[in-house]
């Protein structure tokens, strides 16, 4: 028999996601365990709750920084030391930072993933911060900040997430403005780095090959003695929603013209955030989705179109970038985007088009948990920004959305007023 | 090491088809892969990106299938199909819920076999590729890497890059594309690689019932003229108006048939492709002078059924340049001098070794390493063998193919970024 035959409206990533546990050491570590045998990998994660979102103006960057100072040494590993061990245990290790975010992972064979905690660990709390060093780094992250303006869809990018936030930070660079970089000192960091790196507000993230019981034992004794801290909960005012668009453009960054629209969208913490996920699937996925219909083949006036959505812990940004045909002026552009948005705002989208947005979203939940490493990324994410079990039900809550709520949520949210719009032009 | 726990079923139609099946029962996923040995080497004179531009068409519409229906068939699965075309292989890639695996042999069967370009399907994807080709122009490591290629690969197809050229594409008739097509796509230069929930016999059965009939004697392969490595040194440079500049250091590589391949992986985890700032390059540029965010080298990725190119990379200040051409050059001169020590042999061997077992983490790894071991021969025991190759080198073996493969006189310069 093949699965050919099973039942469709089953959640197939049950199984997987049953076999979280959460566990909490005394001093308020969150340690989620995925075990499952069946690879012979082990999965790390640390993630903190700071990123973008957690700095002030003038002081920029930080988070990102000090997430590049967690490779220059702590008081076990000294600079070099994380990534010769990952080498010689044969894993791989990185780091990124996001406006709600920092996370730390590492991967390697099942025999051989201890490292991996004992660095985790020392890390946490005895991270060291030699001047030199920081100097150093400060000059890779400004090479990376150019690198990123330098890229047509970066300098776009920075430039439109930057106005679409007048109040909230998440209009901040995560790599941080260029100034503000020039004015951090390693004590800053430090401070930063104390009050954010600390069991209270850390997710530790196990999946893969290992035996629980024995795990959190080890855990226990290498994260069970570090100070608790304090967990971050930073209430921000919501950017509110604005009511005139807001144009800007950005030149000498490349030859072809390219649009990007942003329009607000709910965090991951509101109810309509999953007709949003259905949303965008309607409108940008794939050959049948509403905008490759209506700007690539009907009207013939982009070459590309593609929509960028992610989950937030506050309400973030829905957008579009497209990359215009030879004579076509992006004001026609935005024209057929809107006519479209808010078509969809207008009329609750037919059955068959819901169906298929919804097998999208599930066919796209399911491939994010192949590995131990994606396992551990999800598992990490939602517990950060919410909590890990909103996997349990999210095929569900899916299959839930009704076509007026899509219709509602484009409503409110796809207006031409709440956009900021940017051109690229040469 | 780690024991790895996939088993692979082949299989080869008497029509020379060769079909790779992986199961993998753990979600019921699948990725198929499609792969056909033609890429941008096929191309003829004057016409570079048709091998893309036929590729990007395959799945525009089938003899049974219009186009909409086709993608309202595919998209209605929630999986997602997509068309490539690089240097030697074209083809698909499709992954979906594995319930629907007899669907996806349908589809690939129909976009392999039965495509029929329509018309205006064939203009409209013509001008996307164009507009595409013209973006990336705004790319200065696209740049970088395309002024290299063409000094590396001079006078062959692999001159131009495999997405095509503006002027090469303009130029490309709806015919070129059906005779590519016709041509170059064939049971006996395609791989069909499975790998996901499913079961392995039913996929023959249904793979035999779709394929099987399939006939093409039209097809032909062209042979690359020779290739050699460059006998002086050579200098591209372009301006750009950005704020950094994009240095590349290359010359032609080795194929992955060549008996230094490992030999050679062993020093680009040395030289400059080791995870994080292991390497030589990249901790002496980014952690000992903070001169680059991105910089490394490398020459076994790139190995294929032709020779790939041996690069060393660096994007930074302008300021810079001096320094950071320096840090590269250097670092390829002493490894050529100096060859490296037995720590560093030792310390490559543990992560080449160790970490061969990420190759098979999804089924697309999975199903392309499966691709990879048959297009170059590898052998079926190759994942039980490779630890043995890797630690059966020594530091002579690498110091000897460092002299041999890398050269740090007779290669080609390229500069993009803020020359003015």
């Amino acid at each position: 028999m093949t699965s050919a035959d099973s039942d469709p409206r089953s959640a197939p990533a049950r199984p997987v996601i049953e076999k979280v546990r959460r566990h909490r050491l005394d001093n308020g570590l969150t340690v989620l365990t995925l075990e499952d045998r069946a690879v012979p990998l082990v999965a790390t994660m640390v993630w903190y709750r700071v990123g973008s979102r957690y700095e002030t103006a003038g002081q920029t960057g930080l988070s990102h920084l000090l997430e590049h100072m967690m490779f220059k040494g702590s008081s076990r590993f000294g600079k070099g030391e994380i990534d010769a061990v990952t080498t010689r245990y044969g894993g791989t290790n990185n780091a990124f930072t996001a406006n709600d975010y920092t996370a730390y992972y590492f991967c390697f064979a099942s025999d051989r993933w201890w490292p991996a905690l004992e660095i985790e660990s020392d890390r946490m709390h005895n991270a060291r911060f030699d001047p030199r060093e920081f100097e150093l780094e400060r000059k890779v992250v400004r090479e990376e900040l150019k690198t990123e303006m330098d890229e047509s869809w970066g300098a776009l990018r920075m430039a439109v997430e930057r106005r679409a936030f007048a109040r909230h930070p998440y209009g901040f660079p995560v790599l941080g403005r260029y100034r503000d970089l020039l004015g951090l000192t390693p004590a800053r960091l430090e401070a930063h780095y104390r009050r954010f790196y600390c069991p209270a507000n850390a997710t530790l993230v196990i999946a893969g090959d290992f035996d629980t019981a024995r795990v959190l034992e080890r855990v226990e004794g290498l994260f069970g003695g570090i100070p608790a801290g304090r967990r971050a909960s930073l209430d921000l005012p919501a950017e509110p929603l604005r009511e005139r668009t807001l144009r800007l453009r950005v030149r000498r960054r490349g030859r072809l013209p390219r649009l990007l629209v942003a329009l607000p969208a709910p965090s991951v913490r509101e109810a309509e955030h999953y007709a949003m996920h259905v949303a965008d699937k309607i409108l940008g996925e794939g050959r049948r989705s509403r905008l490759y219909q209506r700007l690539l083949q009907q009207e013939a006036v982009v070459s590309n179109a593609s929509c960028d959505f992610s989950d937030t812990y506050d309400p973030y940004l829905w957008s579009v970038g497209a990359e215009l045909l030879p004579r076509v002026e992006p004001r026609r552009v935005e024209d057929v985007l809107f006519e479209e948005l808010e078509r969809l705002g207008r009329e609750p989208p037919p059955d068959e088009e819901l169906r298929r947005a919804k097998n999208q979203c599930t066919f796209a939940f399911l491939s994010s948990f192949e590995s131990p490493l994606d396992q551990a990324v999800q598992l990490g994410l939602m517990e950060t920004l919410h909590r890990f079990e909103y996997w349990n039900d999210y095929c569900e809550r899916i299959r839930e959305v009704q076509p007026d709520q899509v219709c509602r949520l484009a409503g409110r949210y796809f207006q031409r007023a709440r956009a900021v719009i940017g051109t690229l032009t040469p | 090491m780690t024991p790895l726990s996939y088993r692979v079923l082949r299989h080869r139609l008497p029509n020379g088809l060769r079909l790779l099946i992986s199961e993998n029962r753990r979600l019921p996923l699948l990725s198929l892969t499609a792969c056909v040995v033609a890429g941008a080497d096929q191309n003829p004179a004057g016409r570079p990106g048709l091998a893309n531009l036929t590729a990007r068409l395959l799945d525009e519409g089938t003899e049974a299938y219009p186009a909409e229906e086709l993608a309202e068939l595919v998209e209605g699965t929630g999986g997602v199909l997509g068309t490539y075309s690089v240097r030697e292989l074209s083809g698909l890639g499709f992954n979906l819920p594995a319930r629907h695996w007899r669907l996806a042999l349908e589809v690939m069967a129909e976009t392999l076999r039965r495509p029929v370009f329509p018309r205006r399907h064939f203009l409209r994807e013509r001008e996307r590729l164009l507009n595409q080709l013209r973006a990336a122009r705004d790319d200065p490591y696209q740049v970088a890497d395309h002024l290299l290629s063409r000094v590396v690969y001079r006078g062959t197809p692999l001159e131009h890059p495999p997405a095509g050229t503006i002027h090469g594409v303009r130029k490309i008739r709806r015919d070129d594309v059906r005779n590519f097509h016709g041509e170059k796509y064939a049971p006996s230069s395609t791989l069909l690689a499975v790998a996901g929930d499913v079961d392995s016999a039913a996929v023959v059965e249904a793979v035999r019932e779709r394929f099987g009939d399939w006939d093409n004697p039209g097809y032909r392969r062209d042979p690359l003229p020779p290739l050699s490595r460059q006998s002086a040194p050579r200098q591209r440079r372009l301006h750009l108006d950005r704020e950094q500049l994009h240095i590349l250091i290359g010359h032609l590589g080795v194929p992955r048939s060549h008996p230094d391949f490992h030999a050679l992986q062993v020093l680009d985890i040395v030289l400059g492709s080791g995870p994080g700032f292991t390497s030589r390059v990249p901790r002496r540029l980014r952690d000992d002078q903070g001169l680059a965010y991105t910089t490394f080298s490398d020459i076994t990725s790139s190995s294929g059924l032709w020779p790939g190119r041996f690069l060393a990379y660096v994007s930074t200040s302008p300021e810079n340049r001096a320094a950071a051409l320096e840090g590269l050059l250097d670092e390829i001169e002493l490894l050529q001098r100096e060859g490296i020590s037995e720590e560093e042999l030792t310390l490559a061997q543990d992560f080449l070794t160790g970490s061969f077992v990420f190759d098979f983490q999804s089924n697309a790894d999975l199903a392309r390493f499966l691709i990879q071991t048959e297009l170059y021969g590898l052998g079926e025991d190759y994942p039980r063998r490779y630890p043995e190759i890797i630690r059966a080198l020594t530091v002579e073996d690498v110091a000897r193919v460092a002299r041999l493969h890398l050269d740090p006189v007779n290669y080609t310069r390229v500069m993009v970024g803020p020359l003015r």
